[in-house]
């Protein structure tokens, strides 16, 4: 069961102000985006702490491919991931994307 | 007593005829399901450093997937005095927590759930196992009073999944 915190967008927008930039391909485009890689703690369903590695892009939503979707591979700076989650932010204009 | 129930299940979970990675052909799974691959860490809370502080930490990760045992959180109940004699019964609840990464997310939830099956029949094993094997100490485990299965659990940011069994053994004080 993936459970998405309700905090989560503020959350990892607060992470993305500390990060640089990643050159983003992704489904033929190619872009530039903030990107980010931080650890946070969290509990899972037993009410342990997991240390859960987050990565995050935040870039302008114009850039992304019209068919980004969740699952979907694509690079950052030569390194391969998945898109798990995409969240709008900002009127739209900007979208989180956690990737791992 | 919390400590022998941990490395009583440890080494049950380990062993190599009763133990997990021996049940896991075994479980039965749906249509072309796989098996899970076989786990690569057992570990306890008194004789490791990461199950010691209950997390599932990025210096396992080359050992995934991992079985992490600690106590419970759930108190275990008062104890009825009912003759005159040394305190030596009592139940102790344990929590075997699975960890892997998988960047495929239900392939991930799928391989937790068959594998905590394997562990529950390697507990079923350990319920009937000869005396050695329940004795650690002078602390004899008895007998499981009851099991709760933990949902599988995982973030949409990361590849980490987890799952849980909360085990709760009868214990006894051979030499109290």
């Amino acid at each position: 069961m993936a459970q998405l915190d309700d905090d989560l967008a503020f959350i990892l927008a607060d992470q993305v102000r500390l990060t640089g930039q990643g050159v983003v391909r992704w489904a033929g485009k190619q872009f530039n985006a903030t990107f980010d890689d931080a650890d946070e703690v969290l509990r899972d369903a037993s009410g342990q702490p997991v240390v859960q590695d987050g990565q995050v892009l935040r870039c302008q939503t114009s850039d992304l491919p019209s068919t980004a979707k969740m699952g979907d591979s694509l690079t950052v700076d030569g390194t391969s991931y998945k898109a798990r989650q995409l969240l709008k932010q900002d009127e739209g204009r900007v979208t989180l994307v956690l990737i791992a | 007593m919390i400590l022998e129930a941990l490395r009583i299940v440890k080494n049950a979970l380990s062993d190599g005829t009763i133990g997990v990675n021996a049940q896991l052909p075994g479980v039965p799974r749906d249509g072309t399901d796989p098996q899970p691959a076989s786990v690569a860490l057992i570990a306890e809370s008194t004789s490791n450093f990461s199950a010691a502080i209950e997390g599932l930490l990025p210096d396992v990760d080359a050992q995934y997937p991992c079985l992490m045992l600690c106590p419970g959180l759930t108190p275990g109940d008062d104890e009825p005095v009912t003759k005159a004699g040394p305190l030596q019964d009592g139940s102790v609840e344990v929590l075997i927590r699975y960890g892997a990464k998988d960047p495929d997310a239900a392939a991930g939830n799928r391989d937790a759930s068959y594998t905590l099956r394997a562990v529950r029949r390697s507990l079923n094993q350990l319920q009937m196992a000869a005396e050695a094997t329940r004795l650690l100490n002078g602390i004899y485990f008895m007998y499981f009073e009851g099991w709760t299965p933990i949902p599988f659990w995982q973030l949409p940011s990361g590849l980490t999944i987890t799952n849980a069994l909360r085990v709760r053994m009868r214990m006894r004080d051979t030499l109290p």
